[in-house]
């Protein structure tokens, strides 16, 4: 699952309209999903955004390998309206912290440094790109998922010639809009990235059916999972409860003493 | 090969800061305050990381030589270990780095002057004993050679001292550095190795086996004292018969009048660190297999691990001198 995080519905709209995503939650925060990929609309802000991280990873029970890209408009000095750029670093003096998204994919575009305020950025700095919400969305979502699948993509609505009271929702739609075929391929390079973690974070094969035939305590399941992890490196065809088969086992007790016994004596490395 | 350089703000300007970035003119540079910020951070993932590691430049402030653990030596009484460089090129998965760090990228402390004014008062401690100095602790000592020029600023400062003593602890074949000076007597250029099998299944980007030696004998042919270090041993099927073969085939290319010394240890990690590479790798085999863990440290059980070093002392010994031969010993062994 990749989930895109835009703090306005005109910055999502072309999005959901671009994958055909379905609205699957209105409250508290408009949530649109197909597939792979979901959209949430979170509301101006880092509080907004804070709020909006933590409430999907909490509603949805995500996984640490959930990819994130945070989408949305920022200012510039000087870029052109409509220049596109990857976050490298984010910076939040209000809480003096900055913060790293770690980019293990290859992108052929322009990466910048982004600082995070709390209003409208009226007064810009050469090279800086500024925005509302980046900072909560990392320093939050980072507390789920690794920093290499939490990234944050943006697009210059306003400079020192067009500012930004001037930016009105079509013109952020039409930025977002001409700006798919980047967020696209970010997409794609996040999903590479989260499957590769998604494939180590895996669980055992036979875990789930193990559970249900027997009671494992909190610890037992954690030492069963190691074992599992154990009898699969060696034996990746061959059947747990195939080997079970041959005892009477009639605990959860059991079934972890007869498997570390059959691991005993392992063929080693090669 | 690097895409990203993060740069500390303090070291900006520092004259190779900016060789460095000049060799890699495509790659973003990113300023932080400290390497700290970057490196230590808790949400990060070693195993992606090492797809596409950054390159950290930094200035190291403290502790630039420490006292090497206990059991690690050859043939010296005062024992210390200097890192320039943390993480390393290649990716051996038996590796504690990947255990011990966060983060897989390389962090290059670009203050060598501190390092080897720091060297120098180690020294001046104890004037009538030799100081070992073990450069290949958290790094491949040669490895990243092209980009560091640790060589360069490295070695005249041991030649001019040659109570010093350099261990130079590597797997690459960027030798020419070496190739292109005299060699000094107080530097041991050691290579780890492994027979092929494991090397192919455990030693990540490494070079193979042969190349290594290749190397090893051409810096035997210029002068260079050499070190084997057989380390760490990993036990699997046919252990005997393929080590046996691997010790012959080794002792059959080099040179043993300046053959510096042979070390020999098991496979181990700390508690912490292996519990990290298991969540890293959880159905890596070398994890899983017959291991145990006493004071502190995940090892082979003790009767294995007794066994597969008192076969590959016999075999060493077969080729070498007790003299030359260093067994590394660790807690809990």
């Amino acid at each position: 699952m990749l989930q895109l995080f835009c703090a306005l519905p005109c910055e999502a709209k072309p999005i959901i309209a671009s994958y055909g995503l379905r609205n699957i939650l209105h409250h508290p925060f408009q949530v649109y999903e197909k597939g792979q990929l979901r959209v949430v609309v979170t509301g101006l802000g880092k509080q907004s955004m804070v709020a909006a991280v933590a409430y999907v990873y909490g509603r949805f029970d995500l996984p640490a390998h959930t990819a994130n890209l945070n989408v949305g408009i920022a200012g510039h000095y000087d870029a052109p309206l409509g220049a596109t750029v990857l976050i490298n670093k984010i910076v939040d003096k209000a809480i003096a912290t900055s913060m790293y998204p770690v980019r293990v994919f290859s992108y052929a575009g322009r990466t910048g440094l982004l600082e995070t305020r709390d209003s409208p950025c009226h007064e810009y700095q050469p090279i800086v790109y500024y925005d509302m919400e980046a900072s909560g969305y990392f320093l939050t979502a980072t507390r789920f998922s690794p920093a290499e699948l939490v990234h944050c993509f943006k697009v210059v609505s306003d400079n020192k010639d067009h500012t930004a009271e001037q930016i009105d929702k079509n013109f952020v739609a039409s930025l977002i809009n001409d700006s798919l075929p980047q967020i696209d391929e970010l997409i794609q390079q996040l999903l590479a990235v989260q499957q590769q973690l998604a494939e180590s974070e895996q669980m055992p094969q036979e875990l789930a059916v193990l559970l249900t035939q027997w009671k494992f305590s909190h610890y037992q399941r954690k030492q069963l999972v190691r074992i599992l992890q154990r009898w699969q490196a060696f034996f990746p065809t061959s059947s747990v409860r195939d080997a079970l088969s041959d005892h009477a086992v009639k605990s959860a007790s059991e079934v972890m003493r007869h498997l570390e016994q059959k691991l005993k004596n392992l063929p080693g490395l090669l | 090969m690097i895409d990203s350089i993060y740069i500390e703000e303090e070291i900006k300007d520092h004259p190779r800061v900016i060789n460095i970035c000049e060799r890699f003119p495509n790659a973003e540079r990113i300023s932080c305050f400290r390497y700290g910020e970057v490196f230590n951070k808790k949400a990060q993932n070693f195993r992606l990381q090492k797809q596409q590691p950054a390159l950290i430049l930094a200035k190291k402030h403290k502790k630039f030589v420490l006292p090497a653990p206990d059991g690690y030596g050859i043939g010296g009484t005062r024992n210390f270990y200097f890192s320039h460089m943390l993480n390393c090129l290649y990716d051996c998965r038996y590796c504690f780095l990947q255990g011990m760090y966060r983060s897989a990228h390389y962090v290059l402390f670009v203050n060598y002057e501190d390092y080897v004014e720091d060297i120098i008062a180690h020294c001046q401690q104890t004037p009538e004993t030799d100081s070992y100095y073990f450069s290949g602790y958290d790094c491949d000592s040669l490895a990243l050679e092209p980009v560091t020029q640790f060589l360069d600023f490295f070695m005249p400062v041991f030649r001019k001292h040659p109570q010093a003593w350099l261990e130079l602890r590597t797997k690459s074949t960027q030798i020419r550095k070496l190739l292109e000076q005299p060699p000094i007597e107080n530097c041991v250029v050691a290579y780890s190795l492994s027979p092929e099998p494991i090397a192919q299944a455990l030693e990540h980007k490494a070079p193979p086996l042969q190349r290594r030696l290749e190397s090893l004998a051409k810096l035997q042919a210029q002068g260079w004292n050499i070190g084997l270090r057989f380390d760490p041993l990993i036990y699997h099927e046919n252990f005997s018969e393929v080590y046996q073969s691997f010790f012959a085939t080794v002792f059959q290319q080099v040179k043993l009048d300046s053959l510096h010394s042979v070390s020999l240890g098991p496979f181990r990690l700390p508690e912490g660190y292996f519990r990290n590479v298991v969540k890293l790798y959880p159905y890596e085999k070398l994890f899983a297999g017959p291991l145990q863990s006493k004071a502190g440290m995940v090892a082979y059980e003790v009767e294995l691990e007794q066994a597969l070093l008192t076969f590959c002392q016999q075999q060493i010994l077969n080729y070498i001198p007790q003299e030359n031969f260093f067994p590394c010993q660790y807690d809990g062994q």
